[in-house]
């Protein structure tokens, strides 16, 4: 799963602090969602698309996976 | 050393600290040897100085902003947090299983049957309660 985390939050000017604090999540958690190495719980997607005013599948992009 | 400022992996470390140091204390205080009298000593000095660092940090904690409070509070309740201490937590089981494992075939092989019916016991009573819980967690989700 890879998201669009970084390019909205450049976009809109904000800090990785500022929208930590929107979501209620520490700093350190944006730094591991926008590098890709964690990925949100289904509540912490809602808040975060929800700060954007996207749906989750605009700000997180799931990949099928190849059997 | 921004790890330091990490509120939820302080308190582990002091934890760790202390019974780190109450152990050493406890362990060589039955001992006979000057070493082991030393190395009591500076278990018991670890311990204190862990406790001086808890009342420090409590008196720190009494004169937080609110703001710095808040900060505190979403540290602990972070879901990154709380994942990464769920792994911790499920990877020092299973290296505690192991070395619980390696000891338990050591003492086997040594012919201390004291120590590995222990330890035997020890590995059971861990099973058991891990079912159980599991049993327990199943039922409320």
């Amino acid at each position: 799963m890879t998201n669009r985390i970084a390019e909205l939050r450049k976009a809109r000017k904000i800090s990785q602090a500022e929208l930590a604090d929107e979501v209620d999540v520490t700093r350190q958690t944006i730094i591991s969602l926008e590098s890709g190495r964690y990925n949100a719980s289904l509540l912490l997607a809602h808040k975060i698309a929800m700060y954007f005013g996207l749906t989750i599948e605009e700000v997180f992009l799931f990949e099928e996976e190849t059997p | 050393m921004s790890w330091l400022k990490n509120r939820a992996l302080q308190e582990d470390l002091t934890r760790c600290a202390s019974m780190l140091g109450f152990s050493i204390y406890v362990v060589s205080s039955s001992g006979l040897s000057q070493r082991q009298k030393y190395i009591g000593t500076a278990g018991l000095l670890l311990v204190i100085a862990v406790t001086l660092l808890e009342l420090w940090r409590m008196y720190q904690d009494k004169r937080m902003t609110p703001e710095d409070r808040r900060e505190a509070k979403r540290e602990k309740s972070d879901e990154r947090s709380q994942m990464i201490q769920d792994r911790a937590m499920r990877n020092s089981w299973w290296l505690e299983n192991a070395v619980l494992l390696v000891a338990l075939v050591v003492f086997l092989v040594r012919g201390q049957p004291e120590i590995y019916c222990m330890l035997y016991v020890v590995l059971v009573a861990r099973e058991l309660l891990c079912t159980t819980m599991r049993w327990w967690l199943e039922r409320k989700y």
